[in-house]
């Protein structure tokens, strides 16, 4: 019966990456191409064997974002009980707790963590324990108000881009959590695209065959 | 100044009713459509244009031949024919609003000029339920998909034939605005629709091969491997849209209608073969 001639070196380098022994005797040993192979199949695996599971890791669990939601809840009760109750925390808590059925674990626990944080501010400003700086406050709110109208105007001719909804509310939670400086960044940047996109929709609203393609079928 | 004025008003009036005479009818879009398609892929004959991206990309086509040999959307085939066969709780069925049969893709989009709008089948489906005292379906994926793929199937072989009737300025008017939205860039990535399947198709994004927009509408609707569903075409300008980070229209307002309506046009004489079956 006919037998397959058998690459040695290939089997030899097979053998120890798999065993992590060396099968040649030292003497034999030469800058072998094989060997750095063995080396870099032997690192992929350890990373592996560390990066997989470390990303189980992070991801969250439903459990871990219950975990967050009933400690808003109870932060959010507590405020209504000191008359410090914020309405924007108590509609985050329902949308956190929307998104579980879906699954969206990690976006739910931020969420509810973001309405322990207007609670927890809520609490503060009640208590005394921080002062609202009212410049600031509102500023933020004027800043918002003008992103929001300025992306209205961007939907009414259809241009509205599709970052800027979620900007706004970024701004809002971030205002309502006291953080009044980001929160301005955040709705500068907001009106900053809803008005490229108004200005944009506005240059296209003539759009037609383009040059080039007139050109190219001449 | 007065003098300034006059002129001014007077040039204004001009270009207004020169307007319609400089503009391009949509004969001769279509012509600039067909000829700058054909010019691009000289290798490609015409009526493959109709198989999409697969008519420019020999080896994807490979892997799409071996799957349609066991259609991911025959499922869908089957529950669209058994929609289309069941009952509506008032005893009617579908057979009561499309008297030709299942058959009619090949007569939609058409120009309603009673309700003066584009009639797109999806719609025309939904009039139907609602007529017979049945909710609406949802218009981008699930059974309207299905039904429409059933509808479809029906339909292969029927010739593309979009009229703009003549007698009526707002049909004109609506293929005006379906072609200026294919046309426009938007979102902010400053993307038209024409920007990756005109101007760049055939050319790759990332590793995707961009399909010419001749034959677009052909196929539709479809299993995307992406959505690991069908979908409709309404599903897809809305995913395209939001891909360019515009934000989206709703499936079967005005815009997306009459989007289709201008690109179903650009499509006249070629063949419909949807369902169909896409990455």
């Amino acid at each position: 019966m006919a037998q397959a001639p058998v690459n040695k070196n290939l089997n030899f380098g097979l053998a120890s990456a798999y065993l992590g022994c060396e099968a040649r005797p030292e003497h034999e040993r030469s800058p072998d191409p094989m060997k750095t192979q063995t080396l870099t199949m032997r690192l992929i695996i350890a990373a592996l064997l560390i990066a997989i599971p470390a990303t189980s890791a992070l991801a969250t669990t439903r459990q871990e974002a219950e975990e967050v939601i009933a400690e808003a809840r109870t932060q959010h009760d507590k405020a209504i009980a000191a008359g410090a109750a914020d309405s924007q925390a108590e509609q985050m808590i329902e949308e956190a707790t929307a998104l579980l059925s879906t699954r969206q674990y990690t976006k739910a626990k931020m969420i509810a963590y973001w309405a322990i944080r207007q609670t927890e501010y809520a609490l503060q400003v009640q208590s005394g324990a921080a002062v609202v700086e009212e410049d600031k406050a509102a500023m933020a709110e004027s800043l918002i108000a003008a992103a929001e109208e300025a992306r209205k105007k961007a939907a009414s001719v259809g241009g509205e881009w599709i970052a800027v909804g979620d900007m706004i509310k970024n701004a809002q939670t971030l205002a309502g959590a006291g953080e009044f400086d980001k929160a301005i960044d955040e709705a500068n940047a907001a009106r900053f695209q809803a008005e490229r996109g108004y200005e944009q929709s506005m240059a296209e609203k003539d759009a037609g065959f383009p040059q080039y393609m007139l050109n190219f079928v001449k | 100044m007065k003098k300034i004025l006059t002129t001014m008003t007077a040039l204004g009036v001009g270009c207004l009713l020169a307007a319609p005479l400089i503009a391009s009818t949509p004969d001769e879009d279509l012509a600039t459509w067909r000829a700058y398609f054909q010019k691009r892929f000289p290798q490609v004959p015409a009526e493959d244009f109709a198989n999409g991206v697969y008519s420019i990309d020999p080896v994807g086509r490979e892997n799409w031949e071996a799957i349609e040999e066991f259609p991911p959307y025959e499922a869908a085939i089957e529950n669209g024919e058994e929609m289309w066969n069941t009952p509506f709780a008032n005893g009617k069925t579908y057979a009561e609003c499309f008297p030709d049969g299942p058959g009619v893709e090949g007569q939609y989009p058409h120009w309603d000029k009673e309700k003066g709008m584009v009639m797109t089948l999806p719609l025309a489906i939904n009039n139907c339920r609602e007529a017979n005292g049945e909710k609406p379906l949802k218009y981008k994926k699930g059974p309207i998909a299905d039904l429409l793929a059933y509808m479809a199937y029906e339909s292969r072989g029927q010739v593309i034939n979009v009229e703009i009737p003549a007698d009526d300025p707002r049909a004109l008017a609506a293929y005006e605005q379906g072609k200026q939205f294919y046309f426009a860039r938007r979102g902010q990535l400053n993307f038209s629709c024409a920007s990756c399947h005109v101007g760049n198709s055939g050319t790759t994004l990332r590793t995707e091969i961009l399909s010419p927009a001749l034959g677009h509408t052909t196929h539709f609707p479809v299993y995307r491997s992406k959505w690991g569903e069908m979908g409709t075409l309404h599903r897809r300008f809305s995913g395209c849209n939001k891909q360019v980070r515009a934000v989206d229209f709703p499936a079967q307002g005005e815009e997306y209608r009459n989007l289709e309506y201008f690109m179903t046009y650009m499509n006249n004489g070629m063949e419909l073969n949807g369902p169909g079956a896409r990455k």
